[in-house]
């Protein structure tokens, strides 16, 4: 079931919410948000519905473990032990295929290569869980005695299939201990609204320009054609994939959790270690929190640790060697910004850093989107003017004719409107009545316009749905 | 002065943050019922709103609610048909369909009178399209002729050249690279031009040389008493794509004239050469992926002379028009160009006598009609014959002892009246529902002349394979 679906909006939502708000009882609620978390990940995935509930029962009871043998080595061994199933599911239905295929390949033998079908949303949760464990390990974190309470956090809809990836300390309190107010019930509306506006209006518009100018046949593309798609394509991932964090956001706060940002304007950074504070920031907090600073290769060796982050977070996108080039491509700009230092960097022009920031993004991009490396080539080449094809064709003049306006909107979007915003509503009251009621006349028309929108796309679900 | 100051400052603060705190969390709650009344409002009418069965613009069933068995529901497809039939079906679904496309064209301006759908870049990611260079001509050269005495021969009939006809070569696998244009997927994209859909065609030699040994395969099943003909229709692409544009994709004249390099025995009905004449005539509709009946006419004619058969003037048929028509290539494109330029359909009505009886695809008697139907809407196409799935059989009163099989696309049906006054008996036959074995039909029901008839996406595209599933199974 995807977020950006009349069946969800307007079925099982309305549905949810009323069973919800049927009762004030907390431990009901939570049953409700169980019951629900389960039918919304059952629907996709019947049988592997199974699994999220066996992963949440183990690290349920290493948490136990942990905590009962605190200080003792059986506590570690619970930790290993917790790391090596959840890790070793993901290995077996994420990577194995892709091991197998390289071994193969590499030593020219012929295994068998295995072929699962990708549980939805198990990096997402996997991570979720692994945080639990090593949070209670860390004690940062109580232990949680209740596998009900815990089931609700593993399987919780809002943000089980596509992150973003909450760890267990953010939500830990509001487990036990929440209620949702007309203001959080009002933001998380809004929220929802924007996210799936962002989606449906702009997301399933751009990919139809992507469609269009890098689905075609690569070699043959002009230069600016390449680079057009590679632009269109980065707009169109980001739209997608900060607008289903935007929803599970707001579906959050309309049951009383309050989720951390997961976007944060990425593509206003000046430099690449800044993109990635500001893409998918819960992945690279998690990274940061639980791989960068693990004494796996002592203290003067924080670069190697660099590296493995980033083949890590190319590897956790998808079993290709194209999603582990994309990671390792991103980790050498920020190993070089962080060997030049912050200093050096800021000295630099600011439109320069602009500039190379986002050539680095948008050509990163194409990295993420073919997936077949002879494409990839091709793509390469066409950016770099050494393919000998046409320095701009007629499709890429009349795909950017007939999308200007959505381009635009897309562009500017980007930038931090709301922000600034923000600071108008504090300059008066009489702003904040004029500013406050033109966004209920804004959500109005997003909601309609991205509701009739979804009648005429069936299936289009959300990019990250695949990892 | 300073004490009226410290007294002053926190009674006229307070109010101003409470009063920004009122009117906040008065909008808020504004806001929550408005947008709590519109998810109500939706909701209720999804519920209970009459969902559509079918999609005339789309010229396609919709989603059916699915019916329930455990392998289905343990394999997702359950759940997820269910999910799909609720999104699929909404009420007034077409007028929604309307209002998106009319939101889409406003997202930008349209160049050069050109609006793009889909992918017209390519056909598949780094696919080659297929086009005749002249190095390409030289390393092609047409099947030799084989004197081996095991080998059929033929006579053409229309003239009288005797030709070999061996055992079909192998056929060269191929994966699809045109997705099925006639069931509403296009793997390229529509191009609009000055208010007319194209959709953009890539060919593939390679497809082209199979559909060429699949009719290869009847003419020796069948022999030389009886004539196989191959008439590929070439679509709008040929005759109203830009020729800067035309340049980019694939040519279906090309891709014709490699089709016609591998035919063995089967006589090729230039349709190509018959429509070009008359390209600034309303042979190809506007706004449908079909060509026009006028269109068909002038193919039919070109058929009949290579038949050698009888061929009605335009003048002796009841011409029709049906105003207003907007087809498919609307409903698959949502380009508002389409939608706000609507076309005539115009059909012609032969003027001789014939009767019509409509049998399923195992070949059990349906009914008895006319050949041409009360169509409406998007959907003018089916004048003839209503749809695709039944065999019909047309019995003229034309005396030649001639009887023709139509093995045939969707492009094939406006051929069909154009012929009434040229055989004894039609047999239209949809290569993609018919479930009898062709060979053992045509020769059971007297059969001299065989007309494949169908367009480039379905002869070089995946309907191709159907030729040789239906003379195999």
């Amino acid at each position: 079931m995807t977020f950006s679906s009349l069946f969800f909006l307007y079925f099982f939502l309305p549905i949810c919410l009323i069973c919800y708000s049927s009762t004030q009882k907390l431990e009901y609620r939570n049953i409700i948000l169980v019951i629900f978390s389960l039918i919304f990940y059952a629907w996709g995935e019947p049988i592997w519905v199974s699994l999220l509930v066996f992963s949440a029962f183990i690290d349920y009871i290493h948490g136990l473990l942990i905590h009962k043998f605190r200080g003792k080595v059986w506590s570690k061994i619970a930790l290993i032990s917790s790391l090596t199933i959840n890790l070793g599911i993901l290995a077996i239905f994420k990577y194995s295929g892709f091991l197998v295929t390289n071994i193969n390949e590499l030593l020219s033998l012929n295994l068998t290569v295995p072929s699962f079908k990708l549980p939805i949303g198990i990096s997402f949760y996997t991570f979720q869980t692994i945080s639990y464990t090593i949070d209670c390990y860390w004690d940062k974190v109580k232990v949680q005695k209740s596998f009900l309470n815990f089931l609700m956090y593993v399987s919780l809809f809002p943000q089980l299939v596509a992150g973003p990836i909450v760890k267990y300390s953010t939500i830990e309190k509001e487990i036990t201990s929440r209620k949702t107010t007309i203001s959080d019930l009002s933001k998380g509306f809004t929220r929802v609204i924007i996210g799936l506006a962002k989606k449906v209006i702009i997301a399933n518009n751009l990919s139809l320009i992507v469609d269009t100018i890098l689905g075609g046949n690569i070699s043959s593309l002009s230069y600016i054609g390449t680079w057009y798609g590679a632009i269109v394509y980065a707009l169109q991932v980001y739209y997608d994939f900060s607008g289903y964090s935007d929803m599970a956001i707001g579906l959050g706060l309309m049951f009383g959790f309050h989720f951390d940002e997961n976007f944060n304007y990425p593509f206003i950074c000046k430099d690449i270690s800044e993109f990635w504070q500001r893409w998918h920031i819960s992945l690279g907090t998690f990274f940061k929190d639980y791989l960068l600073y693990l004494p796996l290769f002592g203290k003067r060796r924080k670069y190697a640790s660099l590296f493995l982050v980033w083949f890590c977070t190319g590897l956790w996108h998808g079993a290709s060697w194209n999603y582990i080039i994309w990671g390792l491509y991103f980790g050498i700009f920020v190993f070089i910004e962080s060997f030049l230092g912050k200093k050096k960097i800021k000295k630099i022009p600011m439109i320069v850093r602009h500039i190379y920031s986002k050539l680095i993004i948008f050509i990163g991009f194409g990295i993420f989107y073919f997936e077949n490396l002879k494409s990839l080539l091709n793509f390469f080449k066409n950016l770099f003017f050494i393919n000998g094809n046409a320095f701009i064709d007629d499709i890429t003049k009349i795909s950017f004719a007939n999308n200007i306006i959505l381009i635009l909107i897309a562009v500017v979007f980007c930038f931090p409107i709301t922000k600034f915003i923000e600071k108008l509503r504090e300059k008066s009251t009489k702003m904040l009545a004029v500013l406050d009621m033109s966004q209920v006349a804004v959500n109005v028309a997003l909601l309609l316009i991205s509701s009739i929108m979804l009648v005429d796309a069936t299936n289009n679900p959300f990019l990250y749905f695949r990892f | 002065m300073n004490n009226i100051d410290n007294i002053d400052i926190p009674i006229l603060k307070q109010p101003v943050k409470k009063d920004r705190k009122q009117i906040e969390k008065s909008i808020q709650t504004i806001n929550v019922i408005v947008i709590a009344l519109i998810f109500a409002a939706i909701s209720l009418f999804l519920l209970i709103g009459k969902r559509p069965t079918v999609s005339k613009t789309e010229n396609r069933e919709l989603a059916r609610f699915p019916s329930f068995s455990s392998k289905s529901f343990f394999d997702g497809e359950y759940t997820a048909n269910i999910a799909n039939y609720y999104n699929d079906t909404v009420p007034f679904r077409s007028t929604f369909k309307d209002m998106t496309s009319s939101l889409r064209a406003s997202m930008g301006i349209e160049l050069d009178g050109i609006i793009i759908y889909g992918n017209v870049n390519g056909g598949k990611k780094d696919a080659k399209k297929d086009t005749l260079s002249a190095e390409k001509t030289e390393t092609t050269p047409p099947p030799k002729q084989t004197t081996d005495e095991t080998t059929p021969t033929v006579t053409d009939v229309t003239t009288g050249i005797t030709e070999s006809s061996p055992v079909p070569v192998e056929t060269v696998p191929v994966e699809d690279e045109i997705d099925d244009i006639e069931e509403g997927i296009l793997s390229g994209g529509i191009l609009v031009y000055r208010n007319r859909g194209i959709p953009v065609y890539y060919g593939s030699f390679a497809a082209g040389q199979n559909y060429a040994s699949f009719v290869n395969a009847y003419k020796a099943d069948l022999g030389e008493s009886v004539n196989v003909y191959s008439l590929v229709a070439p679509t709008a692409q040929s005759f109203y794509m830009p020729k800067k544009y035309a340049e980019k994709y694939g040519s279906e004249k090309d891709n014709l004239e490699n089709i016609r390099q591998f035919l063995n025995g089967v006589i090729e009905v230039d349709a190509y050469n018959a429509l070009l004449p008359h390209k600034k005539e309303n042979i190809y509709s506007r706004t449908d992926h079909h060509w026009a009946p006028l269109g068909a006419f002038y193919a039919a004619q070109e058929f009949a002379k290579k038949a050698n058969v009888p061929f009605a003037d335009l003048s002796t048929y009841e011409k029709v028009i049906e105003p207003g028509y907007v087809g498919t290539l609307y409903g698959w494109s949502q380009v508002a160009a389409l939608k706000d330029n609507p076309e005539d359909f115009i059909y012609y009505k032969p003027s001789n006598q014939y009767t019509t009886t409509y049998y399923d695809p195992n070949f059990n008697f349906d009914h008895k009609g006319p050949l041409l139907i009360k169509a409406y809407g998007s959907s003018l196409y089916c004048t003839f014959m209503g749809s695709d799935e039944f065999i019909v059989h047309v019995n003229t009163d034309v005396k030649n002892g001639r009887t023709l099989a139509i093995v045939k696309d969707s492009y094939g049906n406006a051929l069909v009246p154009c012929l009434t006054g040229s055989f004894e008996n039609i047999y239209v036959i949809d290569m993609r529902y018919f479930n009898l074995n062709a060979i053992n039909f045509m020769r059971e029901h007297g059969v001299t002349d065989v007309l494949f008839a169908m367009n480039t996406f379905s002869a070089t595209g995946g309907n191709s394979k159907h030729i040789e599933r239906i003379r195999t199974q």
